[in-house]
């Protein structure tokens, strides 16, 4: 894989034409996988076309944005969000994506390397955990006050769930948002994990829940690296195109697909892709 | 209650077609400033800052019109988060839901603050 360094005018031209079918691509491997673009986008962006970092994790939060608005009217449809839940955690993943877009411009490129070949290791491990939903026995205080407990549809019935551990999710919720910022990405891994983890929220819900913020979480340090001048067109145009394209694809295609083998083969790539990311933060 | 997921459930179906939207005027504009003889990633291949208004500006006096339309674009594609937490806060003042309508307007707050740092930094 080569950076285009020394491109010649028209390999430019070509080079910017094909980031749209990759962003096609990832926004279908996204959609499918119900992972956010940026763990795609962020790794093609700096080893294949060998954009700055800070431009690749700019352009990637624009990725999440549309991925995010594109889907939560069907998972609403399908009385899987839980809305209530969604705006009391918001509040914690906005402010930690302010304290992560502060903490950035501190960081070094090699340091978010290594981060981001960290956090690519950490989902590729995530991803091989079995699914199992454990339900919460008594509805936290804060739970009942704001009446976050609710029901979802499943086999022809209503399942009514309760809240746990709120003020957990809440910081978990700061903490998801911090690395968003950093990494632009979703987050959506570490969402998900606090609230079917330790908030007992299931696990349908937590994936429908996580999709509805991440792209208020997005946004929250999209608009200041938007402001800052480090969302490009050239690259962020071609990027947000081929994410909404590649995630209607892959929303319409996905009933009919395996999701399991492409999995497994992803949780390879990643690794691979990680090994990359951190090799390149290593040499500095 | 029941009412609040059908109204979230019309603002998500209004979101979806903003990004339909921004996602056709980026393309415009993306395309029109698709030229040969130029390398658009060469000068992304290392950082330097350079703010949004400086950007404008810069392209409004060079007449690069397809990249300020997709910066009109990708300004509605960043702003759809916004606007959903700003109606949502009005959909619960109209049910009269203060407590949630309160943690509403702090995220809200907390955008526009976080917005407000790409200006300061």
């Amino acid at each position: 894989m080569l950076p285009i360094g020394a491109a010649s005018s028209y390999t430019g031209l070509m080079m910017s034409l094909v980031l749209l079918p990759i962003s096609v691509i990832a926004g279908f491997i996204g959609s499918i996988l119900g992972l956010g673009g940026g763990v795609v986008v962020v790794p093609v962006l700096t080893l294949v076309f060998g954009v700055d970092i800070r431009y690749a994790v700019a352009a990637s939060l624009i990725s999440i944005i549309a991925t995010s608005s594109g889907a939560a009217a069907s998972f609403l449809k399908d009385h899987l969000t839980n809305v209530r839940l969604a705006i009391l955690l918001e509040v914690g993943t906005v402010f930690g994506a302010m304290s992560g877009f502060l903490l950035s411009t501190t960081l070094k490129s090699s340091s978010l390397f290594l981060c981001f070949g960290g956090f690519l290791l950490f989902s590729a491990v995530m991803m091989f955990r079995q699914k199992k939903d454990s339900r919460a026995e008594i509805n936290h205080p804060w739970s009942e006050k704001l009446g976050l407990h609710s029901k979802f549809p499943e086999k022809g019935e209503w399942i009514h769930y309760k809240i746990a551990n709120v003020p957990f999710g809440l910081i978990s919720m700061y903490v998801a948002g911090v690395f968003s910022a950093i990494l632009g990405i979703g987050s959506g891994i570490f969402k998900i994990m606090a609230m079917d983890g330790a908030m007992k929220v299931p696990m349908k819900v937590s994936s429908a829940t996580s999709n509805f913020m991440i792209g208020v979480t997005a946004s929250a340090s999209a608009g200041a690296y938007f402001l800052r001048g480090d969302i490009k067109p050239e690259i962020a145009s071609p990027v947000a195109i081929g994410i909404i394209v590649g995630a209607w694809l892959g929303a319409k295609v996905m009933p009919k697909m395996n999701a399991a083998s492409i999995r497994k083969v992803f949780i390879v790539v990643m690794v691979i892709v990680s090994i990359q990311m951190i090799m390149k933060g290593l040499q500095g | 209650m029941k009412n609040i997921e059908t109204m979230e459930l019309k603002i998500s179906k209004f979101l979806r077609a903003g990004v339909v939207v921004s996602g056709i005027i980026i393309a415009i504009g993306w395309a029109m400033s698709l030229k040969p003889g130029t390398d658009p990633f060469a000068p992304l291949q290392t950082y330097s800052a350079f703010n949004l208004i400086d950007s404008l500006q810069m392209h409004a006096i060079l007449q690069n019109w397809g990249k300020l339309i997709a910066y009109f674009g990708l300004t509605i594609l960043i702003s759809l988060p916004v606007l959903r937490v700003f109606l949502s806060v009005i959909l619960f003042i109209k049910q009269k839901e203060k407590t949630m309508a309160l943690i509403g307007a702090i995220v809200l707050i907390g955008l526009i603050l976080s917005f407000s740092l790409g200006i300061e930094a």
